[in-house]
């Protein structure tokens, strides 16, 4: 019995190290300072789950939200967010061109492509991200950046996502990517 | 005995509460529906809402189903017929809220399997081919703009100005030059970008270099539909690499319009779609939370409703069983308006009638015999020894006897008023002008030593068709009734006054007698005409109940009531004779 539970501890453990590992690899986030700014320049693994382009093709829109936080880490007190930051995609498929197109909702430029892989890869690598001013920060201290991705299916009400809440969700919630904003 | 274990008032304002907030909200809901963006912000509030009332009222049909079913069981008092009831009013809704349920949806499904229809959906993707075989001729076009204008480049010397001048030439939005590495050489703009221009993928360059061509038609937020266009050129490439002319240009604004339009149609469709069954099952949850709202607001009402049909049944069979054991029947039961409590009080007043009759039949007879032989006794005993006493004793024994035989008429008089009370006399109606018949009352009344103020106002015809000698009875005792009341005060002033009034498509004449006396207690007010209640200290309490059945026994109606400043006034209302029957007897 004793033998069994340290077998499946250990199965578990092997699990989610793979999974961390995994994402450890394919996420990538760094920083920068530039002119008293922070930049940053990020890879994620941004990809569609089947259903996801499945929904792409029939007309639905995506939109890939990826979101920064500058966290103040304290030692022995709760630490303190001093800055977000968000960039946001929307996705969409066009049946005319039968292309893929991607437009940044913050700055507005825009790309398209046949294949749904260039879009995903220009959404993954993320460069030259203006993070936060240097004016804010203090040296001394210590600061991370947060970042979390949602890809969220556009055009379906949450009314209906709630009454039909055990189906599965459009949307995803990627795993956070942490990195230090200087070292 | 309670349905409902929750009958607090403030839980019933809560319910009530609820009840009205969920009808409103589905108003709301049927509203909304007509506008999308209204129906996405509002649907969920009004769900919760919904869901809320739901679950409260589930909660309060659940608690009320057992409570019956508990009593059923037990046998209680008026249990089964309210549950019988109860379960015969929610059957009765239950049924048409499930048909309307089962129709309703499958109206719902059949109409979304209308909207989404394989020829429809061939019809759209027909449409957006013949829309793109539209567009493939202008593509071609300008695959054979920017070839020709690939060929015509003579050099990388002034080459801005070759492609400002081919652009011009062949109306291009853009024309780029670029290298093996997509690396931008030269670049010609009808305007300025803010952006710089997108690059070929790989992909497109290396399909360009062994077609030597690629084309495809694009789409942008800022400019609509555009044609790319990319062209290998070799001619004047150093080392045989090839350096590539990128050409955007703008689709004809009306095809472009058109293009999107049918798109936009496409993908709405596409999402529609795809998003069938979660639509289905959404609409099928709301219709089913409506309709279960709906049905549990029914079986609420129908629980509520047999409770209150049973209630003053039950209340009746309650006083009944308890008549014989306490005086709960002097008190009607709950007062609804309904026809139901107006039958039970009828019949609880009608069994307190023949109660108290039958009670004052028996007073009067089982008093009224052992009168006469006290009476004589007396008479006897006064005689016998009137020859025997002398002085204080002969006094005394005067005054005794006297007293006994005082008494006794007393007695006797008593014993008069309750056989009257008991007795079901046979009415001899005949017409006779009332007025007539109230002076002479007060006339007969009245004594030269009392200070009452009399004042009589007789208005218009006064004949009535009724039993002359029980009405001269009624205008005795209630004449004699206000006189009393009057002896203590300074200044008595009685008015009586007579007028003709219709009241409910009958025709009566009323007699208001008002005074200025003490009136009555509140507390008396409803039970004055109940045998037995007197304010009077030699009164038998039962001058105005008789007065009250001879008034019914004429179909009339009597009431009384405080005056506001002082007294009462009592109103009786006298059935008018026919018009053919007036005349004066």
């Amino acid at each position: 019995m004793k033998q069994n539970k340290s077998l499946l501890l250990f199965f578990i453990f092997t699990l989610f190290s793979g999974e961390l590992y995994s994402q450890v690899k394919d996420s990538y986030g760094e920083s920068y300072l530039e002119n008293g700014v922070y930049y940053s320049n990020i890879k994620l693994p941004v990809g569609f789950r089947a259903d996801q382009v499945e929904a792409l093709n029939s007309g639905l829109s995506f939109e890939v939200d990826l979101r920064f936080s500058i966290v103040n880490i304290k030692s022995w007190r709760f630490d303190r967010t001093i800055g977000e930051v968000e960039q946001k995609y929307l996705v969409r498929y066009n049946a005319f061109t039968r292309r893929y197109s991607v437009l940044n909702s913050i700055t507005g430029r825009e790309l398209s492509s046949s294949d749904l892989s260039d879009i995903e890869v220009y959404i993954s690598d993320v460069k030259n991200l203006p993070l936060i001013d240097d004016s804010l920060i203090n040296i001394e201290e210590n600061y991370h950046v947060y970042l979390i991705t949602y890809i969220r299916a556009q055009d379906v009400p949450r009314w209906m996502q709630s009454l039909t809440f055990w189906r599965e969700n459009l949307d995803t919630e990627m795993e956070m990517v942490e990195w230090k904003l200087f070292k | 005995m309670e349905v409902i274990q929750i009958r607090s008032n403030s839980a019933k304002k809560i319910i009530f509460l609820l009840i009205i907030l969920s009808i409103s909200s589905l108003v709301a809901l049927m509203f909304a529906a007509d506008n999308p963006n209204e129906f996405n912000r509002m649907q969920m509030p009004l769900l919760i809402i919904n869901s809320v009332s739901l679950l409260v009222l589930l909660g309060v049909v659940f608690l009320s189903a057992r409570k019956i079913l508990m009593d059923y069981k037990k046998s209680k008092l008026g249990a089964r017929l309210r549950a019988r009831m109860a379960l015969a009013f929610s059957g009765l809704s239950v049924l048409p809220a499930l048909l309307v349920f089962i129709f309703a949806t499958d109206f719902m499904n059949k109409g979304l399997d209308i909207w989404f229809d394989a020829d429809v959906e061939d019809g759209l993707r027909n449409a957006l081919l013949l829309g793109r075989s539209a567009m493939d001729d202008q593509e071609q076009k300008r695959v054979f703009d920017t070839a020709n204008i690939a060929l015509s480049l003579d050099g990388i010397e002034d080459i801005e100005q070759q492609l400002n001048k081919a652009r011009e030439a062949i109306s291009a939005k853009q024309l780029l030059l670029l290298d093996q590495n997509l690396q931008v050489i030269a670049f010609s703009t009808e305007t300025i970008v803010l952006f710089a221009p997108q690059l070929p993928s790989l992909l497109e360059v290396n399909i360009a270099q062994s077609q030597q061509s690629w084309s495809s038609l694009d789409s942008s937020e800022s400019d609509g539909y555009t044609i790319r266009v990319l062209i290998p050129i070799l001619s004047f490439a150093s080392n045989q690499t090839p350096l590539y002319l990128q050409g955007i240009f703008a689709v004809d604004p009306q095809l472009s319009m058109m293009a999107d339009s049918v798109e936009e149609t496409y993908a709405r469709y596409g999402r529609l779609s795809f998003l069938k069954i979660p639509i289905q099952y959404s609409y099928i949850l709301t219709l089913l939370l409506v309709v279960m709202l709906a049905l549990l607001l029914a079986i609420y009402g129908s629980i509520e409703f047999a409770d209150r049909l049973v209630r003053p049944i039950e209340s009746l069979e309650k006083k009944t069983r308890s008549a014989s054991e306490s005086n709960s029947m002097m008190h009607s039961p709950q007062s609804d308006s309904d026809e139901i409590s107006s039958l039970v009080e009828s019949f609880i007043k009608a069994e307190k009638e023949a109660a108290w009759s039958d009670v004052a039949r028996r007073m009067a007879h089982e008093i009224n015999n052992p009168l006469t032989p006290i009476q004589l006794s007396a008479e006897r005993i006064k005689k016998r020894y009137a020859s025997v006493f002398k002085n204080e004793d002969l006094d005394f024994l005067n005054k005794s006897t006297d007293t006994i035989v005082s008494q006794v008429e007393v007695l006797r008089d008593m014993v008069l008023e309750f056989g009257n009370f008991a007795k079901q006399p046979e009415l001899n109606f005949e017409v006779f002008d009332v007025s007539k018949l109230i002076d002479e009352t007060l006339e007969f009344l009245k004594r030269d030593e009392d200070p009452f103020q009399v004042l009589v106002e007789h208005n218009g015809n006064s004949f009535i068709e009724a039993d002359i000698r029980r009405i001269r009875q009624v205008l005795n005792n209630v004449f004699t009734n206000t006189i009393d009341a009057l002896k203590s005060e300074s200044h008595p002033i009685i008015k009586i006054i007579t007028k003709p009034v219709i009241h409910q498509s009958n025709e009566y004449l009323v007699l208001e007698v008002k005074d200025n006396g003490h009136g009555f207690e509140n507390n008396l007010l409803d039970s004055v005409f109940e045998p037995y209640i007197t304010t009077k200290n030699k009164g038998t309490g039962l001058g105005l109940p008789i007065v009250k059945k001879i008034i019914e026994e004429h179909k009339g109606l009597i009431s009384i009531k405080n005056n506001k400043e002082k007294g009462a006034t009592l109103n009786i209302f006298f059935l008018k004779a026919q018009k053919n029957k007036r005349r004066i007897t």
